[in-house]
């Protein structure tokens, strides 16, 4: 055991005399005895040295007297003070004057204490009374959250006292932890044992600190480092505290004598010789070596200059400043002794007037100036910017003026960015050829620690806040992990800066680890801190989470759930997205609807089926999700999906769509928010939004003449190919002249045509019209199957409403205060509504049959706010019919007709804004009131009245979310409907793409993407807005990849941005959808290849991105044919799998080193019956909780979701019967029951299986 | 044991003996050698402010180096110029030199001053009894 014996140290014995040396009463006195030696010298002087009288006594005497006071105590100050020096021996005799106050100290507490012997955390205890000990605890973390004297007091109470007065021992672990001190010491070059090595002793040697400090998340590395830090901050205080002729030189006042002028340069550069002398010494770590490096390069003859190449933000002007600060010391080579480094203001310089040459010239001047002076290195910190070829403002290209310098006359220190070098420096050989070139690497975790310790306790003194050593880790950390486009220490440095501030604007004084987190969380919009609370709950229960979205599919969902909790806690492969899925899945999870709904263009209204037909498509109408205004989309592919099981939903208005279950459209929800929502989610019930007013019209030109015509025969006429004839019945003498004069017109001047082949019929025989109204589109069809012809529904808008007339003029009549058109086609009644709905006429279909003939009609009856819109835009060309309009315009005008469900969120603000005028006008506020009671809805007119009078009351209220929502409702040009009938169907269906918008309007519904993904991204993101969509099928082009990843930059031209590259760029931790893999060019599929092994990815400009904080999903129809199969033929999971893979490599759709990089490839198949009654549980649920929002408790037994189960099951399709299963034996039989008042509000209904038949 | 130690040790060495052998040590040897010390890096440091080094090898040059170029000039301009440098050398040359001159008679002072704390320092004690004695019985110079 190592020997230590303060009894026999030299320097404990000198301490307690010392003291009153060092700063007791004997240092008070002497300051006085300075005083007295002062006054009495005067004196002594003043009597001319002689020493008669009194007075000269006193003097004498005094001064003789202080003066020998101070020899004794100058000497005695030296003689007792307690200087150590490492002596092996005597472990006591090796310990600093700190130090032996601190074994003083733990000796008065054993002492209170009663303890016999001194352990360890006694010796804690007297470290951490002792200001440097205090110092470095807290800077380890200890005291921060919990009271560090607290958990000391409760370590000690442990310690075993003694029963009686014994003399005080150090126990043998104390007395290790100072042998380790010692060593410590030794190892460190320290001439004693300071505090700091009893710290690191006792972290080597006691099982309670070290238990403290994991408590803390402290490691002995970590101490050490702290212990270094406190050293260097004590270093340089102590470096500021030397006396005056320790301090180092900066220059002499031959300097400036003995050089040329500046002026040139004090114009355009700053003296960072100076400034350093001013501000002090710059400390560069882990740069020693490239600071020698550049005084090497400037000391040498020849051509001297250095070249230093890093990024933006990785310390290359630091290492420049600590270069000069070694010039400042005088610590560099002869050569360099006198120099003087000036920044140069690159960009001052290059500015000025559009003349290059003035310009040039500034350069040249500048570069004489240096040459002149003799002693100048100038640094410029975007050198490249001086050789620059490209053209623009600021851009001169000024190497040919100062080659010559840089090849001898002036040091040139140059800093650039690796890209810059290559792009403007490299390419110019001269230049290149003239610089010796340092690459500065980015510094490390370790390195960066050590630039924040060096610039941390400026930050504090400025924002008075104080940063733990933790806390310092913790930034360094966060920044590895989620700041990637940005070099260290840069990044460090501006979150310690930031974190500082805000910390200190909210007045507390200590950085905590949260502060960081919440930070940087809060400005990458991504969870950083380590997950626990609600959030490691919610990670835990993850599965269940997505399965309140997703049904079914538990292999794909547990697979997710499984890499983002892997990812959550960091456990994950750093180098790899944190997840990349492949599902597998038959067809209709895209948008798809049948053939004939027509999507308004700029061709027209085309049917979907059709748009294939197009050379180029035309744009279509889509809507801004952000305004909710309409704008134009170019679609950029086109699919027949073949036949598939449909969903057709219908409104009240008679508005239809009908689509794959998985077609999502517009619907408004009950607390005022849109939602896409798929066809089969969507209930009885849901207010969909319609657009109208879409305006779209093609450019086929046809004489608004013969679209009349075309009306007249498609309302009332036929064509008969074989005859060459056109055949018009009306009893009309307008109509029927006007046929005539059209005809007379265009065809047959001569009027050839023959009357009356009965009563009412007309015919006229002329190829030359047959033949054209053929090719405008008008078929030989019976009346229930008349439609309106292609080339009308592609025309220009006069001839749309031509043909309107037309069709008016025939069967349009006015009936109970309406304007009513019939037809017994329905696809004709439902073009007529589409046409309407895109001149902005809102119209309902109904179907009713004719008494006469007991027939199917259509009628198409337009609301009436819509009348005066129908007036001014289309009207009759009958002026008896239009006589009539006339009446019923001044009769009827019955704007309550649009209204608005579902509004109470957003009017509940400009309630409470209006309440103050409540009293002016009681029956408005009432009205209002009932809105948010949800008693009544609001109609378009009392809406605009509404926000006029908040405005009026309130104008700040034009500035809230709500007022804004409600205007741009207001002004989005909807009709809200309620949903009445939900059928289903098969038949062919579409799909359709359109880049960046994904939406588009079909029959007047906004329709949009699947939302499965948005679940993912909802959940470990915390936002659908973290999920980046790209449809691959609009890559299947190979020259389509820049648009992907961008286009180099060529001539004059900074190259196009990547459609991929950038989203993940500017979001880094985002999940990607990658829709529809199997379309794309199999060439950019193998760029995938390298963002799954090693999660970056090489855009076109060059840059590198982070996919390794992404969750990457592809989905793929592919081999849904043989997914149908396996079903049928009852294949179990593994094997269908199995075979699907083998099916994919074979027929070549994947190649096998591609699907090998996912972590799982999923089979959407179907579910199991297990899981089907899972599904209907949950689906009867949500109907349970609808039914609850009238007051009804609705609960079923087991038997009976059994029983549903079979009915909605199919062994191919899934679960997609289900809806119907349920729609049709639940929710119908509660309706009746409901609406025969068998079920009353308050009701309690059981159902069991004997009421599901 | 470590240089520094090594160097702590040997410095505190007066303090391991007696008082009295302590108190000579410090009063013959460790108070002057700091003395000396202290006047030779203030000696450096005065060199160092007053740049003498560089002003004596710089002290004919022209004056901030100010020189005007004579290429492709006239003889009679040519001499002109060549005047005004030597103008400006004299002046530089004449400015250095007092600079130079000035820092030398600094270093001297410093130097004198030195001898005087030395001595003074050593004759401390005896300047202390003969203040104390004289102040008893007065000594007439």
């Amino acid at each position: 055991m190592a020997n230590f014996d303060i009894q026999r140290a030299k320097n404990f014995r000198k301490i307690h005399a010392g003291k009153s040396f060092q700063s007791g009463f004997f240092s008070k006195i002497s300051g006085l005895s300075w005083a007295i030696v002062l006054i009495s010298f005067l004196l002594v002087v003043y009597l001319q040295f002689q020493a008669t009288g009194i007075l000269a006594n006193i003097s004498f005497l005094l001064l003789g007297a202080s003066a020998g006071y101070l020899f004794i105590f100058y000497f005695s100050k030296n003689y007792y003070l307690p200087k150590s020096y490492i002596n092996s021996e005597n472990l006591a005799e090796s310990l600093s004057p700190q130090a032996v106050e601190v074994i003083d100290g733990a000796l008065e507490v054993a002492r209170d204490n009663k303890f016999s012997k001194i352990e360890p955390i006694i010796l804690l205890a007297a470290l951490e009374k002792n200001q440097d000990g205090k110092y470095i605890l807290l800077r380890c973390g200890f005291g921060l959250e919990k009271d560090i004297s607290g958990m000391i007091s409760d370590a000690i109470l442990k310690v075993p006292r003694a029963q009686s007065a014994t003399q005080i021992e150090f126990s043998e672990e104390t007395v290790s932890i100072i042998a380790a001190a010692h060593d410590n010491a030794i190892k460190n070059q320290r001439s004693e044992i300071s505090i700091a090595d009893l710290l690191l002793g006792l972290i080597e040697r006691s099982d309670v600190f070290k238990k403290m400090m994991f408590e803390i998340k402290m490691e002995e590395a970590d101490l050490v480092q702290v212990v270094k830090w406190h050293t260097l901050l004590e270093d340089y205080s102590n470096r500021n505290t030397r006396p005056f002729w320790e301090k180092e030189m900066t220059g002499g006042i031959g300097r400036d004598w003995s050089f040329g002028y500046t002026r040139i340069l004090n114009q355009f550069a700053r003296n960072l010789n100076q400034e350093i002398g001013l501000t002090g010494e710059v400390h560069v770590y882990g740069r020693a070596k490239e600071v020698e490096e550049i005084e090497r390069i400037l000391a040498k003859s020849g051509e001297n200059n250095a070249l230093l190449i890093g990024d933006q933000g990785i310390g290359k002007k630091t290492i420049v400043k600590g270069f000069v600060s070694n010039i400042v010391k005088g610590d560099v080579l002869p050569s360099l002794k006198y120099q003087q480094v000036f920044q140069v203001d690159t960009g001052a310089i290059l500015s000025g007037s559009g003349d290059d040459s003035e310009i040039a010239m500034r350069v040249k001047q500048l570069f004489n100036e240096a040459a002149r002076a003799g002693n100048i290195i100038l640094f410029f910190d975007s050198f490249h910017a001086l050789v620059s070829r490209a053209k623009g403002v600021g851009q001169v290209n000024t190497s040919e003026i100062i080659l010559p310098y840089l090849q001898g006359g002036v040091r040139v220190i140059g800093a650039t960015s690796l890209k810059d070098y290559h792009r403007d420096i490299e390419a110019n050989p001269g230049v290149d050829g003239v610089f010796d070139k340092i690459n500065i690497a980015e510094p490390n975790a370790e390195e960066t620690v050590q630039v924040l310790e060096e610039m941390v306790p400026v930050i504090e003194h400025r924002d008075g806040v104080f940063w733990p050593y933790q806390s310092l880790k913790e930034v360094v950390r966060v920044c590895t992990r989620f700041i990637q486009n940005v070099p260290f220490p840069k990044k460090a440095i501006d979150i310690v800066d930031e974190v500082s501030v805000n910390v200190a604007k909210e007045g507390r004084k200590i950085i905590l680890n949260k502060d960081i987190d919440v930070l940087v969380s809060k400005k990458l919009e991504v969870p950083v801190s380590e997950a626990e609370g609600e959030e490691a709950k919610k990670l835990m229960n993850l599965e269940e989470f997505l399965h309140k979205r997703v049904i079914g599919q538990d292999e794909a969902i547990k697979a997710i759930a499984s890499a983002m909790r892997r990812a959550r806690v960091g456990i994950q492969d750093r180098k790899r997205p944190i997840g990349t899925f492949l599902f597998l899945g038959p067809t209709g999870v895209g948008k798809c609807v049948v053939g004939d709904t027509l999507i308004p263009t700029r061709e027209g209204l085309i049917p979907i089926a059709s748009l294939s037909t197009q050379k180029k498509f035309a744009p279509v109408a889509t809507i801004n999700a952000s305004y909710l205004s309409q704008i134009s989309g170019s679609p950029s592919a086109w699919f027949d999906e073949g036949i598939s099981d449909t969903v057709k939903i219908e409104t009240d208005s008679g508005f239809k769509i009908e689509g794959t279950p998985e077609h999502p459209i517009v619907v408004f929800r009950k607390d005022g928010q849109f939602e896409f929502r798929a066809l089969d989610k969507v209930n009885k019930g849901d207010w969909v939004a319609i657009k109208y007013a879409t305006n779209l019209f093609g450019k086929v030109r046809i004489d608004p003449d013969i679209s009349y015509l075309c009306g007249l025969i498609v309302g009332d006429g036929r064509i008969s190919w074989n005859k060459r004839s056109v055949l018009l019945t009306t009893a009309d003498e307008e109509i029927l002249s006007e046929f005539k004069r059209i005809y007379g017109k265009f065809y047959d001047k001569s009027l050839g045509y023959y009357p009356k082949l009965d009563k009412y019929t007309y015919h006229a025989i002329n190829t030359r019209l047959v033949n054209h109204l053929f090719r405008i589109g008008i078929k030989t069809v019976t009346a229930e199957f008349k439609e309106i012809p292609e080339q009308i529904l592609c025309s220009n808008k006069k001839s749309t409403v031509a043909f309107l007339q037309g069709l008016y003029d025939t069967d349009g009549y006015m009936e109970n205060n309406g304007i009513v058109y019939s037809s017994a086609s329905e696809k004709l009644a439902r073009q007529v509504q589409s046409c309407l709905l895109n001149l902005g006429i809102v119209s309902s279909v109904r179907s009713g049959v004719k008494k006469y003939n007991s027939k199917k009609q259509y009628y198409v009856r337009i609301m009436s706010p819509f009348h005066n819109i129908f007036y001014n835009k289309i009207g009759f060309r009958l002026s008896r019919k239009n006589n009539l309009l006339k009446k019923l315009l001044k009769k009827v005008n019955n704007p309550n007709k649009i209204i608005y469900p579902n509004l109470k969120t957003f009017l509940h603000p400009i309630f409470l804004a209006l309440g103050a005028s409540k009293n002016k006008n009681p029956i408005f506020w009432h009205k209002i009131e009932n809105y948010i009671y949800g008693m009544r809805r609001p109609t378009k007119i009392m809406l605009e009245k509404i926000l006029f009078e908040a405005e009026k009351a309130d104008p700040e209220i034009i500035l809230t979310d709500e007022f804004l929502q409600l205007k741009k409702i207001l002004t989005a040009n909807f009709y809200f409907a309620p949903v009445v009938k939900i059928s289903k169907g098969r038949a062919k269906v579409y799909d359709l793409t359109i880049p960046g918008h994904h939406n588009f309007i079909a029959n007047g519904f906004i329709s949009h993407n699947t939302e499965t993904s948005k679940a993912l991204a909802e959940a470990y993101f915390g936002s659908e807005k973290s999920m980046i969509r790209v449809d691959m099928s609009e890559y299947q082009e190979q020259s389509s990849i820049y648009r992907l990843i961008g286009s180099p930059p060529s001539a004059g031209n900074e190259g196009e941005k990547g459609q991929l590259t950038t989203a993940v760029s500017d979001s880094p931790f985002s999940l990607i959808l990658l829709d529809e893999l199997e379309k794309a060019n199999k060439q950019i599929l193998t760029l995938f290849l390298q963002v799954f092994d090693d999660g970056r990815l090489t855009d076109g400009t060059g840059r590198t991105i982070d996919f390794t904080n992404t969750i990457i999903i592809a989905t793929s129809n592919a081999g849904s044919e043989q997914i149908r199969e396996n079903i049928l033929k009852k294949v179990v999971p593994e094997t269908m799998q199995k075979s699907l893979l083998n099916y994919l490599q074979t027929q070549g759709i994947f190649r096998p080193e591609f699907l090998n990089r996912f972590d799982e490839v999923v089979a959407f198949h179907p579910l199991t019956q297990n899981q089907i009654v899972q599904v209907a549980t949950l689906m009867l649920n949500t109907l349970s909780k609808q039914m609850l929002e009238k007051d009804i408790t609705l609960k079923f037994t087991i038997e009976a979701i059994n029983k549903l189960s079979q009915i909605g099951f199919d062994p191919v399709y899934g679960a997609r019967p289900m809806r119907r299963a349920i729609q049709d034996k639940v929710e119908n039989i509660l309706a009746k029951a409901m609406l025969t008042n068998q079920i009353k509000r308050g009701a309690t209904v059981i159902l069991d299986e004997k009421d599901i038949v | 044991m470590p240089a520094s130690a090594q160097i702590q040790k040997k410095e505190s060495d007066f303090r391991e003996l007696p008082v009295i052998f302590g108190f000579f040590i410090w009063w013959i040897k460790v108070v002057p050698s700091k003395i000396i010390y202290i006047a030779k890096k203030l000696t450096l440091k005065a060199f160092a402010f007053f740049s003498i080094d560089l002003l004596l090898k710089t002290l004919i040059l022209p004056w901030k180096r100010d020189e005007v170029d004579t290429t492709n000039m006239a003889l009679d301009d040519r001499l002109k110029v060549w005047m005004m440098n030597l103008v400006s050398r004299l002046v530089g040359a004449v400015i250095r030199g007092a600079v130079i001159c000035f820092g030398l008679l600094t270093i001297i002072g410093i130097f004198l001053g030195e001898i005087i704390a030395l001595v003074g320092f050593i004759l401390m004690p005896v300047i202390i009894i003969a203040l104390i004695v004289m102040s008893i019985a007065p000594i007439k110079f």
